[in-house]
């Protein structure tokens, strides 16, 4: 079959994605009410609405993600950066995720100073932080910790969980970061590539952005840095 | 419950999905608005910002057909539906980034993507009404074209070294800007940059630049921040615009192609793009332009029949002269009771008819572009005044061509570049003695008045020297050197009489002309200060 010559793929790619997030939209919005007026005794199928707000957040953020990967290897991404504070920005994000967090009875601390304020691409970081958050429910026990602090020339935001922590080839460190990630599990090697990507756009004179992932969270469990210049 | 609240808030949701703008309801309605409103298009929204005064505005980026949430925004703003203190804040399944390089003269206060919830969206209302809270005082000096005592209110705030702070500079920065003060400016960009890499304190720094007329110095800027980020689409728009002061305009039109893949939702550069390429002579690269100007521009409040006529232009100059016709046709249909864009179809007809050497069809659509022009001679853009002027000498017209020749000079006599291309068109007619004696006639007339007015003044003939300017300024609208003076002279009486209620309008209205055609101008700036000084003496000797 003959593809019209002004067939542009990108376009169609960002108009179909808009519908999708539409629906997906109302769709974690419905399930966010039914999950947070709702509970196991009054709904017998509160178990299973719960799993599919998980679900649908995950294609949420993996559909984010895969567009951004697309923008920013196409170089049709300009980041948007801007100065904003950490407090606001975290508390937003445990905000996204309000209804998942109760209804797994997850105990969460956020940890960051009042003036704190940093230099970044806002909607990228969220989906990085985002996309940690949805792994992190499969494996924490029940704690989850977001912090953001200085360190020297740098702004450091850590999700640590008390769980298992990384297996022994999903461990990044400073150093390495040039090397590949594995895909073996899927969605979090997509999550640590974007993570990646993400913290190369930030620069500053000279210094990129890095990640980091270790097992020095809560009680050995995993610990995902992002590092920001 | 939130603690806070929309009390006495008027809340517009735009969204084309039903179901988006029931959930933003819901999500709204906590926080006890007076009233919201729901629109499902952007021509809806315009028409129910017509009719309130709304304080915060929810729009979705992408309504369907018609206007998109930044049109919306953009008309809002320029048709001054909105206040200076309202809150817009654009929804958007897309990434915010598209939308940022798109948009050029307005932003929104905040994006949110989606899928967003209720704790998220209180958030950031909360945040913004803290934020419109916080900066209420440089707001409303601006809104008033106060533009030192905003940036004293600006000074005020950073003496405390707030977290906002760059916020505040960045804000003080372009009042600096406004004023003309280039170097002050410079200075405080310089001082950021050495702080941090920041883009939009180098894009400023450029501006300034560009501004100093430092056109070398604005380029290198430019180049470092698309070096940078070579999506960077705001800063290839300048080095375009730098590259054309410098009159290097295939450097332009390539920096303009750059910034057109990059970002082709923009009018503006579409059109920027189209008309470099024309007189590049790239008549493919023109033709495109023009058209998706055409398309990009349908809803938004920018559009201008000058682009169908640049596009029937160079349909002509390829040899297309029926299509040509087609677009001047299809401009009537897409300007509906514009009499403006009635005229320009007309010259734009007559050119078709012209280059087809149909003289008689030709004289028939100018008479009627004449028609027009005498109603109403202010309403044509130079670039179709010079248009009509050429097709008239070359029809033999020459009485109406000195007619539009006369009013262009009036109130655009100390604009050089305008006046040399108007030479230049009765030199290619073979009228160049009768057009230069026209141009100089005219000139020495306006030169006169002024001179006539400053001596009148001088000799505190008051009275009269008003009357003359007010006369002046009523025969040349556009004139930048009359509209000032008339100004000037009120300003006079008023100190002299201590009237100043009762003209302060007038003087204002003069000078919003002249902010209108020159931005930058410098005695604008001094006039609006002296108002301003007269305006709180009064207040004061009132309160005493």
């Amino acid at each position: 079959m003959n593809v019209a010559p002004e067939f542009d793929y990108s376009t169609l790619i960002a108009s179909s994605i808009h519908e999708v997030k539409n629906s997906l939209n109302m769709l974690l919005n419905s399930i966010d009410q039914v999950v947070t007026e709702y509970d196991e005794e009054t709904c017998p199928a509160y178990k299973m609405f719960s799993q599919i707000q998980y679900e649908s957040k995950r294609v949420n953020d993996d559909l984010v993600e895969l567009l951004a990967i697309y923008r920013i290897r196409n170089n049709q991404y300009s980041a948007n950066i801007d100065q904003y504070s950490l407090s606001d920005f975290l508390h937003e994000n445990i905000g996204q995720h309000e209804a998942m967090i109760l209804n797994r009875k997850i105990d969460y601390k956020i940890e960051c100073n009042d003036d704190l304020y940093w230099f970044f691409d806002r909607d990228l970081l969220t989906g990085v932080i985002s996309n940690v958050i949805n792994n992190l429910y499969k494996y924490t026990k029940d704690k989850l910790t977001i912090s953001a602090a200085r360190d020297e020339e740098y702004m450091v935001i850590k999700i640590m969980d008390n769980g298992p922590g990384y297996p022994e080839e999903m461990l990044i460190s400073n150093d390495d970061n040039q090397k590949s990630i594995s895909f073996d599990q899927a969605s979090t090697g997509l999550g640590l590539y974007f993570s990646r990507l993400v913290a190369e756009l930030h620069k500053n004179k000279s210094r990129h952005g890095f990640i980091k992932t270790t097992n020095e969270g809560i009680n050995g469990g995993g610990c995902f840095s992002i590092y920001l210049p | 419950m939130a603690i806070w609240s929309l009390k006495g808030k008027k809340v517009l949701i735009i969204d084309d999905f039903q179901e988006m703008r029931v959930m933003l309801r819901t999500m709204v309605e906590p926080l006890a608005p007076e009233m919201i409103k729901l629109a499902q298009n952007g021509e809806d929204a315009i028409e129910c910002l017509e009719n309130n005064k709304f304080d915060v505005v929810f729009c979705d980026y992408n309504l369907g057909k018609g206007k998109d949430g930044q049109q919306v925004l953009e008309e809002a703003k320029h048709r001054e539906l909105l206040s200076y203190d309202s809150i817009y804040m654009m929804c958007t399944a897309e990434n915010t980034s598209e939308m940022v390089m798109g948009a050029i003269d307005y932003l929104p206060d905040d994006y949110i993507s989606k899928p967003f919830n209720r704790t998220v969206i209180h958030a950031r209302l909360k945040k913004q009404l803290e934020k419109k809270e916080n900066l209420k005082d440089i707001s409303k000096a601006i809104a008033d074209k106060n533009h030192k005592k905003a940036i004293a209110y600006c000074d005020k705030l950073l003496q405390d070294t707030p977290p906002n702070r760059l916020d505040l500079l960045k804000i003080k920065g372009e009042l600096i800007t406004t004023l003309g003060n280039y170097d002050v400016a410079a200075d405080l960009y310089e001082d950021i940059i050495e702080e941090r890499d920041i883009p939009w304190a180098y894009l400023s720094l450029g501006k300034v630049r560009y501004l100093q007329d430092d056109f070398d110095e604005a380029i290198e800027v430019f180049e470092g921040l698309v070096k940078e980020n070579s999506s960077n689409v705001a800063a290839y728009d300048w080095l375009a615009k730098t590259y054309e002061a410098l009159d290097e305009l295939d450097k332009a039109q390539e920096m303009l192609n750059i910034g057109v893949i990059k970002s082709p939702k923009s009018l503006i550069r579409q059109r920027k793009l189209a008309q470099v390429a024309y007189k590049n002579e790239d008549l493919k690269t023109a033709q495109s332009a023009f058209e998706h100007a055409i398309n990009v521009g349908q809803h938004s409040c920018y559009k201008q029949p000058d682009d169908y006529n640049g596009l029937a232009k160079t349909l002509v100059d390829s040899g297309h002269a029926d299509d040509a016709f087609n677009i001047a046709e299809k401009m009537a249909k897409d300007f509906k009771n514009d009499s403006n864009a009635e005229m320009v179809a007309a010259i734009t007809k007559g050119m078709v008819h012209t280059s087809k050497g149909d003289k008689e069809a030709a004289e028939e659509c100018l008479q009627g572009a004449m028609e027009l022009f005498n109603q109403n001679p202010q309403g044509l853009s130079t670039d179709i005044a010079l248009e009509l002027t050429d097709l008239c000498l070359s029809t033999g017209k020459d009485d109406d061509a000195n007619e539009i020749t006369k009013n262009l000079v009036r109130n655009h006599h100390d604009d050089k570049k305008l006046i040399e291309r108007t030479k230049k068109i009765y030199a290619a007619a073979g009228k160049s003695d009768a057009g230069d004696a026209l141009i100089d006639k005219t000139t020495t007339e306006i030169v006169d008045i002024n001179n006539k007015g400053a001596h009148l003044l001088k000799d505190g003939k008051l009275e009269e020297s008003i009357e003359l300017f007010m006369k002046a300024a009523r025969g040349m609208p556009d004139n930048t050197v009359v509209n000032l003076n008339a100004a000037y002279s009120i300003m006079m009486q008023m100190k002299k009489t201590g009237k100043i209620k009762k003209y302060s309008s007038r003087v204002e209205s003069y000078l919003e002309r002249v902010h209108n055609i020159d931005p930058a101008n410098k005695k604008y700036h001094e006039m609006m200060e002296m108002l301003q000084r007269l305006s709180s003496a009064n207040t004061k000797a009132k309160a005493a």
